[in-house]
């Protein structure tokens, strides 16, 4: 009963967060990532944008300015543009240039940030209800780790998620939710707008001062921190930049 | 000539007794002038290019090289081009296709080992050390060298500079060909607005122009036309050249990926194929697929396996395939395409057999396009793997062409900096770690770890991604040059990445010589080191497409 009644003030208290929506095909969900590490005080905060536009996601990194524009393709596929912000250009990936699960799983985690499968090895532990907006709280510990998701099923959005390792912890907090249509579609009407390059050409065009410099930034290959598969592993290695 | 005349004359006379000689002698001079007037009306090789000094070095080349007598003249030439494919890649590839049929591999042969001429194409741009497959390609086709980065231009244009290209637009010998009547086609793994295929039929000051979206506003306000429009344009445009032309009837095969640059930017006009969301490029609203297939309504154009299939070569005029909306896969990877694309050697002898129905004869271009990707990407399997699917189409064009009166002329347009390295023993597997003559251990470096037969010198390095099956996915992960530890690693897998020296995005291309096969009628040309340029020479005189274009223009039976 404690336990329900302390959700419920969770989730009446958290007020900046509109719910009143609860579709979720296109909308934009605006994340605070806190990694602290166990040995020390030291905390860094990053910020992130989940956008959904139909068969279209995008994950983009506020802090380094480099947005990923991830598209499921008829054939169940991933493709991947990535663009830099800065620069107004954008480097086209097909999807055999991807090594990742190209499969309801794979889209799951660009889609949501974390597969079904994994919420399903967790426990649940409460559901509460306010109209059509659910929350639903889970666990899962083990040797490894120690998992605590609040999980909205309607929006298909994480509300927050805290990964405990021995070494570090992090927590990813939902901040805001866009529900303005157009807005979001702004949002990838202007990516699609950048000047593009196929990533296989790249090796034919280091003549080109952004690209130099773009490769030698670095890729972001595994996105953000802190993303759990299917398996209950790290997924992602954390940034590169 | 006078004395040519005088022969004639007497050959007339003796099987024309009743014709008195000063009358005859007559209406010939009367006719030699005409045609003499003709010629100085119209040359087929613009003046700035014939007198080029790249090209007058190369024709007083080949004027020194022996000459077999009676050899015959080529009716058919076809010139294949695997990018980026460097002495030590056709090496490496020997080895693997030996190896993969159970040889010890070194004493296997590609199909193009066994061609009876060879010489070496120095490979440098006029103004790069280490050259693009642009000017390179430019220098093929057309007997010039020019500047790394533009297509179909001299050394005078500036590149990226729209207005710098007109005037020094150089003809190519697919172009000559076409103009003598013959039939044309391209056909390239790549995007077929991509360097290489783009340099037999485009002229641009910057080869990334590949469709209107890649232009500056001002270039196209200064007149410049995208790659793209330059290939359904081919006919216009070469009659535009040449107003007098009379046989000129557009490309015959247009085969490769690059769909994108040909569509609007609209989703309403996706191929039912498509990938992406909106498949097209292209901001000025044409659908470049539908322009072709209005000019040529007895044409083909095809966008899968399917069609390809389906495509009967006895009947069909004209075909325009685009199988990707962008580059084809490399073939170690084409079993994962939804819709399945033809290979390089379908596509080859598909093409052949559209082009060998006009009884004047054809040129065809066929790029083997991916082998250099694979090697910017630091993959040795898929750049090997893709050249042993080259010299397969080869092998094919070779059992399917009558070789009495077709030139094939196999080369590259550069190298990369692809090794084999070591003293790996006799057999050892060419993609595998270095084991030595009498051992059956891995070799150890001076840091006592285990290194590759294969290697390079620059790139993003070492990435064992497994059986990824595509070379580029290496350029999402980190560069890792230098030594790691390869004791517990598959070396051999398509996904391994083989380490290098010298950190950078990507490897580079490397600018030592590459090689010139040739087989067929004036492949004996061929011989010694030269400036690629010569390659153009060799088929032009070969196939004497100038003479035979100039002839076609002047429409006289004067040869």
């Amino acid at each position: 009963m404690f336990r329900s009644i302390f959700t419920l003030v969770l989730l009446i208290s958290t007020t900046n967060i509109v719910m009143a929506n609860c579709s979720n095909n296109i909308l934009g969900a605006k994340y605070k990532i806190t990694t602290g590490v166990t040995s020390s005080k030291q905390k860094k905060t990053s910020q992130f944008v989940l956008w959904r536009n139909g068969n279209q996601v995008a994950h983009e990194h506020i802090d380094t300015h480099i947005t990923e524009v991830w598209e499921h393709l008829k054939n169940g596929q991933l493709r991947l543009v990535k663009n830099f912000d800065d620069y107004n250009r954008g480097i086209e990936y097909e999807p055999n240039e991807i090594k990742m699960q190209h499969n309801n799983a794979g889209w799951q985690l660009k889609r949501q940030l974390i597969t079904q499968s994994l919420i399903d090895d967790m426990k649940l532990e409460s559901t509460t209800k306010k109209g059509c907006e659910i929350l639903q709280l889970f666990t899962r510990k083990n040797i490894n780790d120690s998992l605590n998701l609040e999980w909205l099923p309607k929006q298909k959005l994480i509300r927050k998620l805290t990964i405990t390792t021995k070494k570090e912890k992090v927590t990813w907090v939902l901040m805001e939710i866009i529900n303005d249509t157009k807005q979001v579609q702004k949002l990838f009407t202007k990516k699609a707008g950048y000047h593009m390059t196929d990533y296989s050409d790249i090796g034919d065009n280091e003549s080109d001062p952004f690209l130099l410099k773009m490769i030698n930034l670095g890729f972001v290959s595994h996105g953000v921190s802190g993303m759990y598969n299917q398996y209950g592993s790290p997924i992602e290695g954390g940034h590169q930049h | 000539m006078v004395s040519i005349f005088y022969l004639y004359i007497n050959f007339l006379g003796r099987f024309a007794m009743k014709i008195k000689k000063t009358v005859l002698l007559g209406a010939l001079t009367l006719a030699f002038s005409a045609n003499a007037f003709a010629d100085a009306k119209q040359s087929v090789i613009p003046d700035y290019q014939a007198s080029n000094p790249w090209y007058t070095d190369a024709e007083a080349k080949l004027d020194a090289r022996p000459h077999f007598e009676g050899e015959k003249k080529a009716k058919n030439i076809i010139l294949f081009v695997g990018d980026g494919m460097g002495v030590s890649t056709v090496t490496a590839a020997r080895i693997l296709e030996g190896q993969l049929k159970g040889m010890q591999g070194e004493e296997n042969n590609l199909s193009f080992d066994m061609f009876p001429f060879t010489g070496f194409a120095k490979t440098y741009n006029v103004d790069a050390q280490t050259p693009d497959s642009a000017g390179t390609m430019t220098a093929m086709m057309s007997g010039v060298k020019t500047d790394a980065g533009v297509i179909g231009v001299d050394e005078d244009v500036v590149r990226g500079d729209c207005s710098t290209a007109t005037g020094n637009e150089l003809v190519t010998a697919l172009e000559l060909a076409e103009l003598a009547g013959k039939s044309t086609g391209i056909v390239s793994t790549a995007r077929i607005t991509h360097a290489t295929p783009a340099a037999t039929y485009a002229k641009s000051a910057e080869r990334n122009w590949e469709d209107i979206s890649d232009m500056p506003v001002s270039a196209v306000k200064a007149g410049c036309v995208d790659i793209a429009s330059q290939l359904i344009g081919f006919e216009k445009n070469l009659k535009r050249r040449y107003p007098t032309a009379k046989r000129i009837n557009g490309l015959e095969v247009v085969m490769g990926g690059g769909r994108r640059h040909f569509l609007p930017k609209d989703p309403a006009f996706n191929s039912p194929d498509a990938r992406s969301a909106t498949e097209g490029d292209r901001t000025d609203g044409r659908d470049l697929t539908a322009e072709w297939q209005t000019m040529y309504p007895n044409g083909v154009y095809v966008f899968d396996q399917a069609g390809f299939d389906a495509i009967d070569t006895s009947s069909t005029d004209k075909v325009f395939g685009l199988f990707n909306e962008s580059h084809m896969q490399y073939e170690a990877d084409r079993v994962n395409d939804i819709a399945g694309e033809p290979s390089l050697s379908e596509m080859t002898t598909k093409a052949l057999g559209i082009l060998d129905n006009n009884d004047e004869g054809y040129f065809l271009m066929v790029e083997s396009g991916r082998i250099d990707h694979g090697h910017h990407a630091g993959n040795a399997y898929s750049a090997l793997t893709d050249t042993i699917e080259f010299a397969k189409a080869i092998k094919e064009t070779i059992a399917n062409v009558d070789m009495e009166n077709t030139l094939i002329i196999v080369t590259a347009d550069h190298s990369h900096v692809f090794t084999i390295a070591g003293y790996p023993k006799r057999g050892n597997p060419i993609l595998g770690k270095v084991v030595s003559v009498g051992k059956t251990e891995p070799a150890l470096a001076a840091d006592d770890m285990p290194y590759t037969t294969l290697g390079y010198t620059n790139g993003r390095g070492f990435h064992d991604l497994g059986n990824e099956t595509n070379a580029d996915a290496s350029y999402s992960l980190p560069i890792e040059a230098g030594r790691v530890d390869l004791t517990s690693v598959d070396t051999e897998t398509s996904g391994f990445h083989q380490e290098t020296l010298v950190p950078r995005g990507s490897e580079t291309h490397a600018g030592e010589d590459v090689a010139i096969y040739g087989k067929g009628p004036g492949a004996s040309l061929i011989g010694g080191t030269n400036e690629q340029s010569i390659i153009f020479h060799v088929m032009n005189r070969a196939g004497r497409l100038d003479k035979k274009a100039a002839k076609a223009l002047r429409g006289s039976w004067f040869d």
